[in-house]
């Protein structure tokens, strides 16, 4: 809400800076978002009057003015068409300041001296209007500022209103805020009722009210005689600093009064009112009208109109039709002032996709006793400016009179919900100067209260509570500490999983990015799932993101390819997220962890070897992650169906027989999709289950005592045969003195057949009772020979009897 | 023999003195000292000579060798630290080649603000609690106080996937969630990703919020200005400026907004605090009575509060990050900068 410095002063005294006042409001809830300094950009233009115009003795289009300011007279060279003698203008003299920065000096024009300049309203950046000349009224002081003439000086208040203080989308509303924090008393209009046409309002409108839930008063009344012509200036201008375009006299007279009290009117043309008859009922089915936006809007039965004989001329409370528009033959006036339900307000104004300046009001709510000043005002505006003669009286449908609820105010629950020490005497005065008015109750300790009308969000105590505090001011309630009990926190074990698996990944390389969950159609279809379980958003904000993930990797494919195309080759990137999938209510949210791999394992540097990533460095992460939050029991199964990963490089991870995730190199038909041009690893995995298997504290193990003996048998193989089942038969044989069984070397190629590979591994032996002999180690190694030799049908290749004891 | 004996002499400590390299040293050592070497067999001829003669010349023959093992400890010694210096010489690196670095990876900046808060309210004795991000209307808004049809849903535009379920627009349905399975006393933080219809410099569609509350019997006002201090002062600074000017929130009442003094300008103004000199930074208020209806507390009994903080606002603030949208876009020029 704009309010404007001066039009605030109408109302209360303020007689401090705009930056203080600004501050007072924001600390006691509405907060001043920007003052904005108006007519500041015009400087030493002042009001002249034409005394002659001659022909420019050089040129066909200008000609040469004698104005004077009462002291001084000037010679002007103009170009504009629309002056005569006598007309008052804007006149600025050498010294001048326009907007955008003009300086003002005295030029020669095509040989004829020109003394300054007469400007036109887009010249002084008062309006649009660049071909004409503005032109003052005659009875404009000559020698006069301009500023101090159209009364431009001003500051803007940009204040934002909390949808609960509807009360204060006007100008007297912010008024009387301001009255109650100061403690200033709020001046009042002069009520001038002046003199009015007698004749039986009721003989010449009849108003019939079918919605008395939904329309709760409905006020009428008539002007006459009325002139339809662009507002004075003053008028046209106040709109404009408060944000509303002027149109004409009568509806920038029903916007001011609306922009005054917070409450809309609407004007009819009571000639285009058919049958002389309102009647406020909801729209039927097929009914439609054409709204002052220029649209035809097709109704249904649940919208509520204002209709006349004929059918809808208004969509109640949010925008008048076109038929009873108020056009320049208009010469008597309707004037409607109403209070709808806001919540059927808002409602319609939603389901028509229409709100306006009126809507935005009715739907938090209006002061439904206020009503009478507001119309009487706009009448008494309609006779001082468009020349109208009013009918005296109105229409007043108001069956159920306003009743204010009456709250119980108890002094010790306020302060102990406050957590201050406030006399009752002081409580009451705060709520007096909110206009609440106060009443004795025959409980102890309790006094009622009666909220003004205007005062829609004060239904209980703790309303009453919030606005006791908020005029002590928060700054002033002493802060305190909490009193608790000590008790154990425990962060869970899913964020600790997350915390854990963020550390580990990080460490080894990973940059965590955070993708929205929301994704494109497409990059939801890269994990192929059934696209029946896509959960769509009924109000995506773009194409991109429409469907909620079912997995993670497409984000971080779109994000591998996003940093491609800016030259970041280089690429390890993790997420932890959520995924969705549809389920009775609520969809099942599973939280997951992604990783993905591409292009060089160390980067470009002088000394690290130049290698791409490959599918071991996506399964050594899953493995560093798995060690890191102390998961045993996980295994690698080769799979050759997952649609978006490479058959022959891929792999199902399982944790004992839960599955629990997948590595692999991403299908070359998706990277070729994504226009990807090297290969991509990606792992995902399931936290929840991660979460199942982690172990906080891993059991400590004893460093043996005894030393080891090592052994390593160097062999050829089928390649069919996966490794995995080497180290697993060898360790079944007497798991009791063989410790590990590690991979040291895979060779294929040259010397070796293709359907072969050559693989060197160590085999530690040790006791954990005793030294072990060369002996028993010799004779137990000899036995695994032999059993490899027979169980895989490998061919040993070397056998070294390489001996370490450690 | 003595003359040979001193004709060995002679000839292996010219040789010695000649030796050009440790190698040619340890040859020679060889060579006259070893076992086969030429002093040893001379000693062996001397079991053959009489007596006397074997005595004199068994004293000459030790002289003599322990001259010859001086000189080679003290020849080897003196290569042996030539060697060393001559290998500092020539081990010298250019120190300003770059290391060799293994890679090391970052964690996402909104992730490490968001463990900072988790962290200060651990430490307050809060728990931790997680609802879903899809949600009822009912958690979202109409238990919390914000009936359909009312204003205050404007104030956060929404996500729908049908009528009923929505993006949760804030992480407040954990508290109604929370609440319904537990009683006071209890203090409770809830992070997570929120949605809201918007994206510009400084919206976007999604962000992280921690929401925490807590329920006791006599809690006040004055407790919530009390924690939410702690909680700035712990997070930024211990001196920062904090205000609490009244605000409105449907699920609190009184509510507030809480600023900080302008961190870019200390409070002169500046583009980044709108010349205000404040800077807002969280919503908070006591916890309204309908929302306590909701589950079941009676509000004559106990009182709270709640508050809500946006972590990519903090995180924006404490790296002066002007556009939010960074976030999430995932540009490694960016992530790898913290």
């Amino acid at each position: 809400m704009k309010a404007s410095l001066k039009w605030l002063k109408e109302f209360v005294d303020i007689d401090f800076m705009p930056q203080e006042l600004a501050e007072s409001l924001t600390m006691s809830g509405f907060e001043v978002e920007g003052i904005e300094t108006v007519g500041m950009d015009v400087q030493g233009v002042q009001v002249a009057k034409i005394l002659s115009i001659d022909k420019h003795p050089n040129a066909e289009k200008l000609s040469v003015c004698e104005v004077t300011t009462d002291k001084e007279r000037y010679r002007i060279v103009c170009g504009a068409e629309n002056i005569g003698v006598g007309d008052m203008v804007p006149l600025a003299l050498p010294g001048a300041v326009l907007p955008n920065n003009v300086h003002i000096k005295k030029v020669p024009i095509r040989g004829v001296e020109s003394d300054g300049m007469i400007c036109s309203e887009a010249e002084l950046g008062l309006g649009e209007d660049s071909e004409r000349i503005m032109i003052f009224d005659a009875d404009a002081t000559l020698g006069m500022g301009i500023h101090e003439y159209l009364g431009i000086s001003d500051s803007i208040l940009n204040i934002s209103i909390t949808p609960n203080r509807p009360d204060c989308l006007g100008i007297i509303g912010i008024a009387r805020e301001i009255a109650a924090i100061t403690g200033r008393p709020l001046k009042k209009h002069p009520s001038s009722p002046g003199s009015c046409d007698d004749r039986d309002i009721a003989k010449m409108i009849s108003i019939e009210n079918e919605l008395p839930s939904l329309c709760r008063r409905y006020t009428a009344r008539i002007v006459e005689g009325v002139t339809v012509r662009p507002s004075p200036l003053w008028l046209k201008k106040r709109l404009e600093m408060h944000g509303i375009r002027a149109i004409n006299n009568l509806v920038d007279i029903t916007n001011h009064v609306m922009l005054e009290y917070g409450q809309p009117l609407h004007a009819f043309d009571y000639d285009l009112l058919d049958k002389r008859r309102i009647v406020v009922r909801f729209a039927e089915d097929g009914e439609s009208i054409e709204t002052l936006d220029g649209i035809i809007r097709a109704l249904t039965k649940e919208v509520p109109v204002i209709a006349d004989g004929a059918g809808p001329v208004a969509l109640a409370g949010i925008m008048g039709g076109n038929r009873t528009e108020i056009g320049e033959e208009t010469q008597r006036v309707l004037l409607e002032c109403a209070f709808f339900d806001p919540a059927s307000i808002r409602r319609a104004s939603r389901r028509l996709g229409l709100s306006s300046e009126s809507s935005y009001r009715f739907e938090r709510g209006v002061n439904i006793e206020g009503i009478g000043p507001v119309i009487d005002r706009a009448a008494e505006m309609i006779s001082e400016i468009a020349d109208g003669r009013v009918i005296c009286g109105s229409v007043d449908v108001y069956p159920d009179k306003y009743v204010p609820p009456k709250i119980e105010v108890n002094t010790d629950r306020i302060n102990s919900l406050l957590g201050t020490d406030i006399k009752e005497a002081s409580i009451k005065q705060i709520l007096k100067r909110l206009g609440i008015e106060l009443k004795t109750s025959r409980k102890k300790g309790v006094f009622i209260a009666l909220p003004p009308a205007y005062r829609l969000d004060i239904e209980r105590e703790v309303d009453l509570i919030e606005e006791v505090a908020r005029l002590t001011s928060y700054e002033n309630i002493p802060s305190t500490l909490p009193k608790a009990r000590i008790s154990p926190v425990e962060k869970g074990r899913m964020l600790e999983v997350n915390d854990t698996a963020r550390e580990i990944l990080s460490d080894y390389g990973f940059f965590e990015v955070i993708n929205y969950s929301f994704v494109a159609q497409s990059t939801f279809n890269i994990a192929d799932i059934d696209k029946t379980e896509a959960i769509s958003l009924l109000n995506p904000l773009s194409e991109e993101q429409t469907v909620l993930r079912g997995y993670l990797f497409p984000s971080l494919l779109e994000t591998l390819k996003y940093n491609i195309n800016r030259e970041n080759r280089d690429i390890r990137i993790f997420e932890i997220g959520r995924t969705f999938e549809p389920d009775d209510r609520l969809p099942v949210e599973r939280e997951h962890i992604a990783g993905l791999i591409y292009g060089h394992r160390y980067g470009l540097s002088w000394n690290q070897p130049k290698d791409q990533v490959d599918f071991y460095d996506i399964k050594g992460s899953v493995e560093h992650l798995l060690d890191g939050l102390k998961i045993r029991n996980a295994s690698f199964d080769g799979s050759k169906d997952i649609p978006f990963l490479h058959p022959g490089k891929s792999a199902r991870l399982f944790l004992d027989s839960d599955e629990a995730g997948f590595i692999g190199e991403v299908h070359p038909a998706t990277l070729k999709a994504l226009d990807i041009e090297e290969s991509a690893y990606i792992f995902e995995v399931s936290a929840d289950i991660f979460s199942r298997y982690y172990m906080p504290f891993g059991k400590y193990k004893a460093i043996p005592k005894y030393p080891a003996i090592k052994r390593d048998i160097s062999f050829i193989t089928d390649r069919t045969i996966e490794y995995k089942k080497i180290p697993q038969y060898i360790m079944s044989l007497d798991a009791k003195i063989i410790e590990d069984v590690e991979l040291f070397d895979v060779y294929c190629g040259r010397n070796i057949a293709e359907e072969r590979v050559s693989m060197a591994i160590r085999i530690t032996y040790r006791s954990i009772e005793r030294t072990l002999t060369d002996e028993e180690v010799s004779h137990f190694h000899s036995r695994i020979l032999r059993e490899l030799t027979d169980h895989f049908k490998i061919e040993i290749r070397d056998v070294e009897s390489n001996t370490v004891k450690l | 023999m003595r003359e040979r004996l001193e004709q060995l002499e002679e000839d292996a400590l010219r040789k010695l003195s000649a030796a050009a390299d440790k190698d040619i040293v340890t040859e020679l050592k060889v060579r006259y000292l070893g076992r086969k070497g030429e002093l040893t067999s001379i000693t062996r001829e001397l079991s053959k000579l009489p007596e006397d003669e074997r005595r004199s010349l068994g004293k000459l023959t030790n002289d003599i060798k322990k001259r010859l093992e001086e000189k080679i400890t003290t020849l080897l010694n003196d290569f042996s630290v030539k060697e060393q210096e001559d290998s500092l010489k020539s081990g010298i690196l250019d120190i300003t080649l770059p290391g060799r670095r293994p890679p090391l990876g970052r964690i996402h900046p909104v992730t490490r603000v968001m463990g900072e808060v988790e962290e200060i309210f651990l430490g307050l004795g809060f728990e931790v609690a997680e609802g879903p991000e899809v949600e009822l209307d009912y958690y979202n808004f109409e238990a919390l106080n914000i009936p359909k049809d009312h204003p205050a849903r404007d104030m956060q535009d929404t996500f729908y996937i049908d009528n009923e379920i929505l993006l949760r627009t804030h992480t407040s349905p954990v508290q109604i969630r929370y609440m319904k399975t537990c009683r006071p006393p209890l203090r409770v933080i809830a992070p997570g990703k929120v949605y809201r219809r918007d994206s510009d410099l400084s919206h976007t569609p999604m962000f992280h919020q921690v929401e925490g509350f807590m329920v006791d019997e006599g809690i006040t006002f004055g407790d919530l200005k009390g924690l939410l201090i702690v909680f700035l002062q712990s997070l930024f600074y211990k001196d920062i400026g904090i205000r609490f000017r009244p605000s409105f929130f449907p699920l609190t009442e009184p509510s507030a907004e809480v600023d900080i003094r302008c961190l870019i300008c200390e409070g002169k103004g500046c583009r980044v605090c709108k010349d205000s000199g404040w800077l807002e930074i969280l919503g908070a208020g006591m916890i309204h009575p309908e929302v306590f209806n909701s589950v079941d507390y009676d509000s004559t009994k106990y009182s709270g509060f709640a508050f809500g903080v946006g972590i990519e606002r903090i995180t924006m603030l404490k790296f002066g990050i002007d556009d939010i949208r960074l976030f999430f876009e995932n540009d490694l020029r960016f992530l790898e900068q913290f």
